[in-house]
């Protein structure tokens, strides 16, 4: 039998009748990511370009106004949600694959391995995330890449748990003694036994590290140290236009609520996903990740 | 019990040595240091430079630097911050100082709140009361606290006119904002762990054996449900404490409150190490201690942990 892999089909996880809430947390979180992908397409002018007075107020041709050196706010909110969701996303792809390598190794081998990246997983937590994003900046300056980096160092130690916890519930079920009885390689078993039947926790989990990640993308660039002027963020947008929130508040409040609807769009999901029972470990805990 | 509660503070204190080599190693990473970072300005001289590092130390080995570096931290001491010829303890006395008080009153006003609200919760359990106060405060936790933060000055600052919308100095009137918007971020958070703690002693099989005894619902509660949900209680104000130290960060930005999370963000911008450092440090020894007593309260406050360990 060839190793087919993990398939995330869409049927299987959204058999589930979903919640009167879930359902609008489906709609609030399509909203940010549909303007972070075709929002550039429709933006009337360049994110970069000055094209006015700093803070001038909304008008015919600047629906949300100019921002604080004069660029027109709804083109670069347009073009804002890009980074703001795609940083996050591949920080904590990288860093989620990781630890479930790492967390279905330390299930697989227990014994010094398992020892071992325990110690490892519990030291990285001792460190609030926010703050450990911050030390690494701090060494290594501020770029996009080192938020990359503090997303999946500070991914990666709850991906491993949550893996290694769900994997040990089920290494030992009759299924997976008969795989090992039959003589299947381990590559075999792990894709074909253990990820399929770990994922629906997984992907719970997943949800709430994204959400945490966003945040940490945005929390960063709202204080200045994640992404770097002239570029457009939402994060950035926010923190840069803050001071005249009374004269001109659309470059502060159109992305803090696109941000919003996003993580509470997932967290809705979330939810109905955990009362639905399908989150296995993770069914009763009341844990929402907050970084900033 | 003793022994019990003797191994986590061992093992609190070896996480807490462990984070400090950590921070101390990730800073030494950084091109340069701090003598060539303030010397980028004046035009480096190889010799300026030698001396500079010198007088900072920077010439030693980096692990003789850790010790050195770790004796003084333990000591109140963090080293001079690299521009000023200031020690970096005293400019953060005052930050310290004004970030202990919004923490303390932020922490003292959030335990009554999330613990009414989430044993209400828990009690009233899949009534549209309990629906209603889920549903906020799932939205509250969701939201970034910058964005809670945001909403409050719009309203209260700017078109109430009630509040300043800058905390840049102490006062009782600057304060409100701020802590205010700590509790609204953080109470859904351990208000939805208390719940999930009440609901599991509600669940279990004493609480049944005492309604099954025919005992009224308002002693069971009383006498089961509300003891036994106390631990779980606890261990939530404690996760919820521990995070704190990182919240206050966006938050003080956020009114330019002159606290330690705002010194970091600046300290962060400047690359200033020490002053880095010494934040950081401080930040994870109250992160690791909140979480310690969390655990010590756990092991104090279960019967069954504690007869376990006497044996």
């Amino acid at each position: 039998m060839p190793v087919r892999g993990l398939r995330f089909k869409a049927s299987r996880l959204g058999r589930l009748n979903l919640t009167p809430n879930a359902r609008i947390g489906v709609v609030l979180f399509l909203l940010p990511v549909a303007i972070a992908i075709f929002g550039p397409f429709f933006a009337p002018y360049a994110p970069d370009e000055i094209i006015g007075n700093a803070f001038a107020a909304p008008s015919q041709h600047h629906l949300l106004g100019l921002d604080f050196v004069g660029r027109d706010v709804l083109s670069r909110f347009l073009w804002g949600g890009r980074t703001a969701i795609f940083i996050a996303l591949i920080g904590t792809a990288l860093g989620y694959t990781l630890g479930v390598v790492i967390g279905l190794l330390s299930a697989h081998r227990r014994g010094w391995v398992d020892e071992l990246f325990g110690r490892l997983t519990d030291l990285v937590l001792a460190f609030p995330a926010l703050i450990l994003a911050l030390l690494l900046l701090a060494a290594f300056g501020t770029s996009i890449e080192v938020v990359v980096i503090a997303i999946v160092v500070t991914t990666a130690p709850g991906a491993t748990r949550i893996s290694r916890a769900a994997a040990l519930e089920i290494v030992d079920l009759p299924y997976v003694e008969a795989a090992k009885a039959r003589g299947e390689r381990t590559a075999f078993i792990t894709m074909r036994e253990i990820l399929p039947n770990i994922r629906r926790p997984l992907l719970v989990d997943y949800g709430l590290r994204l959400t945490a990640a966003i945040l940490l993308v945005a929390g960063l660039s709202f204080l200045g140290l994640g992404l770097k002027a002239p570029a457009a963020d939402w994060g950035l947008m926010i923190g840069e236009n803050r001071v005249a929130l009374t004269v001109q508040p659309w470059p502060v409040l159109v992305p803090t609520i696109a941000i919003a609807c996003l993580t509470i769009g997932i967290n809705l999901v979330l939810d109905g996903y955990r009362r639905g029972g399908v989150a296995g470990v993770l069914e009763d805990s009341a844990e929402t990740v907050r970084v900033v | 019990m003793i022994r019990l509660v003797g191994v986590r503070i061992a093992a609190g204190i070896a996480t807490l040595l462990a984070a400090s080599i950590i921070i101390f190693a990730v800073m030494q990473i950084l091109p340069g240091d701090a003598a060539t970072a303030l010397l980028q300005q004046q035009a480096s001289n190889k010799k300026v430079l030698a001396e500079l590092r010198h007088q900072y130390g920077l010439d030693r080995p980096a692990p003789v630097r850790y010790l050195k570096w770790i004796d003084g931290a333990v000591h109140g001491n963090f080293g001079l911050a690299p521009g000023s010829e200031l020690p970096v303890t005293s400019l953060l006395r005052t930050p310290l100082k004004n970030s202990t008080i919004l923490l303390a009153i932020t922490l003292l006003l959030m335990f009554p709140f999330a613990l009414v609200i989430g044993v209400a919760s828990a009690l009233r359990r899949q009534s549209w009361i309990d629906g209603g106060i889920q549903t906020v405060v799932l939205v509250l936790a969701s939201l970034p606290s910058f964005a809670v933060g945001i909403a409050l000055i719009v309203l209260f600052a700017f078109t109430w006119r009630l509040l300043p919308a800058v905390s840049f100095t102490l006062s009782a009137r600057s304060l409100v904002l701020p802590v205010a918007t700590l509790v609204l971020g953080w109470v859904p958070l351990t208000a939805r762990m208390v719940r999930a703690g009440v609901v599991d002693v509600l669940d279990s099989d004493y609480v049944q054996m005492a309604r099954l005894k025919g005992i009224s619902e308002a002693k069971v509660i009383r006498r089961h449900v509300l003891p036994n949900a106390l631990v779980p209680s606890i261990q939530a104000f404690a996760l919820t404490a521990a995070s704190m130290p990182a919240g206050i960060v966006i938050v003080e930005f956020l009114y330019s409150f002159q606290g330690v999370g705002n010194a970091l963000v600046e300290a962060v911008a400047n690359r200033d190490t020490a002053t880095v450092e010494a934040i950081t440090l401080i930040l994870v020894v109250v992160y690791v201690l909140a979480n310690l007593l969390s655990d010590v309260a756990t092991v104090l406050l279960t019967p069954r942990l504690r007869t376990q360990a006497a044996r």
